[in-house]
């Protein structure tokens, strides 16, 4: 037998993370929760050793006879993930202490859940595939309750279960379907499998298994028309949890989801009038219903519904045409980055006023905060997709990919949809700037905060300008 | 002698079965053993297609789903309970009563 496929190393950053939140759990219970104040540098700790093997020459290549990859998209989901985890747990910590959240709990589902984002983005065959989606989902699930003496959290963990598992139970369905007739579980081979079939009454079970799966992917990034629990998961759950859920959650979804599209090429005339309907009907959706909300939180959640759609239009681009996955690879850094730091924001600013995320609270924030409103501005701004931000680089790859693939009618309908979501981002600057405080008395925010804000603007500002810099390191990466 | 086609539709009998329960059921413990049906029946096809391949995949697949399936049925009677204990049901409908219609947010 040959062990040279067998490179463990290849998992390292997975492994450092879920043994980071191990650690935590270990510490946790040898202490007696006295000292719970020192785990989120632990866990920070696990997070910087996982983003430095990233780039470790070991893990860049493939493992575990071809289950673990080490493609672009596998280290762009990482290192997604492990920049939503640097910027989301300092302020999750200090968000759970302020509300006598568990500490421990928190830190170490997080690390569960990103360990699991972390594969999926990473997954060669489909028994990864699957098992990274649950292992970030049956994470995701407890996180959702963690604040279960409020009723919003208890609903937003049961919807969050039920909708899931059932998006499970098509996912493995379909799965069960398209390995057994394509004859096997090798992600990439799949194409080939399905090629072998055609023609016969085999290839029946496999579209049924290749629909079925899609469903069921369609479910968990949460687009239209399986988009009705995000409203209630996204505003229920705790708001650090919120962010991570729309954050990195989703850009791992659709790192695994494009990894299936792209072997699915062979057969893209089956999905992609599906997919493209949803991703029509997600925009629209998302995007109007995110402009009447006054609630702040439930209009990121609704937007992030509305990059969900875009998402899905770049996806279409890649199997149907071979085009690459760069698009979609481009926008999910600078829509995690700029949503993670909003989120937090939220928090702060929600706290500080009606405690209601109202849209109000903004008002005369530019008075209390210069620097505050400015750098709401630019984040917003840049998930509208303004130049010379990230999210217009990002928009701008993704319509053009969806133009060169042929799908010029679903382009127009993103750029118009655009527009809308513009007036969306607009209002709280509108807001900050251009209304009398209801208020008075500065904003202050805490360093943590304050540190991820700045940081999460630099980087929209470098990923607009220098858009090739983030590109070019990916695409160096592996085979 | 049964075939594996015979073994396809089963599992796809017992995966509409369980589809139907958890769109037309307003119980939660009701759609959690329909969700554990189409997880089922997914293994049934699994093991099938293997069998009839003559590879072990598909046995080794089902081991591993019906791991996670029985990690996600601990999460989910955990958050059942955690409702049953505040709301005193497990009737989806009544929970959301008890929730009134404008929800807190944190």
């Amino acid at each position: 037998m040959d062990f040279s496929g067998l490179n463990v190393a290849a998992l390292l950053p997975e492994l450092l993370v879920s043994g980071g939140g191990l650690l935590v759990m270990a510490l946790h219970a040898a202490f007696r929760g006295r000292q719970d104040r020192q785990l989120v540098w632990v866990s920070l700790a696990s997070v910087v050793a996982a983003l430095a093997f990233c780039l470790n020459p070991l893990t860049v290549e493939p493992g575990y006879f071809g289950s673990a990859l080490s493609d672009p998209m596998a280290f762009a989901g990482r290192i997604t993930v492990l920049a939503a985890l640097v910027l989301l747990l300092p302020g999750g910590v200090a968000y759970a202490r302020s509300r006598n959240l568990p500490q421990a709990e928190y830190l170490s589902l997080s690390l569960f859940a990103a360990t699991g984002m972390m594969a999926l983005a990473s997954a060669g065959d489909l028994i990864v595939l699957f098992l990274a989606v649950e292992v970030l989902s049956i994470s995701l699930y407890c996180l959702a309750g963690l604040m279960g003496e409020r009723e919003s959290s208890r609903q937003a963990a049961l919807t969050y279960f039920l909708a899931g598992s059932f998006a499970s139970g098509f996912l493995l369905f379909g799965m069960a379907l398209l390995s057994g007739s394509a004859g096997t579980l090798d992600i990439a081979a799949l194409g080939t499998g399905l090629a072998r079939v055609s023609g016969t009454g085999t290839q029946w079970v496999a579209l049924g298994g290749v629909v079925l799966m899609i469903a069921g992917l369609l479910f968990k990034v949460g687009a239209v028309p399986f988009h009705s629990w995000v409203a209630e998961v996204y505003s229920g759950s705790p708001t650090v949890v919120t962010a991570f859920m729309s954050t990195a959650a989703k850009a791992a979804a659709f790192a695994g989801f494009g990894r299936v599209l792209l072997a699915l090429g062979s057969v893209s005339e089956a999905w992609v009038p599906l997919v493209g309907i949803c991703a029509g009907a997600t925009m629209i959706l998302g995007n109007f219903t995110a402009l009447v909300q006054g609630n702040f939180k439930r209009m990121l959640a609704f937007s992030s519904v509305a990059h969900a759609g875009y998402l899905l239009l770049g996806l279409m681009a890649v199997g149907a045409a071979g085009e690459s996955l760069e698009a979609v690879i481009f926008y999910l850094l600078p829509y995690v980055l700029a949503n993670a730091a909003l989120f937090l924001v939220a928090a702060k600013v929600s706290q500080a006023g009606s405690g209601n995320y109202k849209l109000d609270d903004y008002k005369g924030l530019a008075r209390r905060n210069p620097w505050l409103a400015g750098l709401l501005a630019l984040l917003l701004l840049g998930l509208a997709g303004m130049p010379p931000l990230a999210g217009f680089m990002g928009k701008f790859m993704v319509f053009s990919a969806a133009v060169r693939a042929g799908h010029t009618g679903l382009a127009v309908l993103g750029i118009l949809t655009s527009v809308v979501a513009v007036f969306t981002y607009l209002r709280p600057v509108v807001y900050a700037w251009f209304h009398e405080p209801e208020e008075s008395g500065a904003l202050n925010l805490d360093g943590g905060l304050a540190f991820v804000v700045w940081v999460a603007g630099a980087g929209l500002l470098l990923l607009g300008l220098w858009p090739r810099l983030w590109l070019d390191l990916c695409a160096g990466i592996g085979v | 002698m049964p075939t594996l086609n015979h073994y396809l539709l089963l599992a796809i009998l017992l995966f509409g079965l369980g589809v139907t329960g958890v769109l037309i059921r307003r119980n939660a413990l009701v759609i959690l053993m329909c969700v554990e049906l189409m997880l089922n029946a997914a293994n049934l096809a699994l093991v099938a297609f293997g069998r009839s391949g003559g590879s072990l995949e598909g046995q080794a697949f089902a081991f591993f789903s019906m791991t996670v399936a029985a990690a996600e049925v601990a999460v989910g009677l955990a958050i059942v309970v955690l409702i049953f204990r505040h709301s005193g049901s497990t009737d989806l409908e009544s929970i959301r009563l008890v929730g009134g219609g404008a929800r807190e947010e944190q």
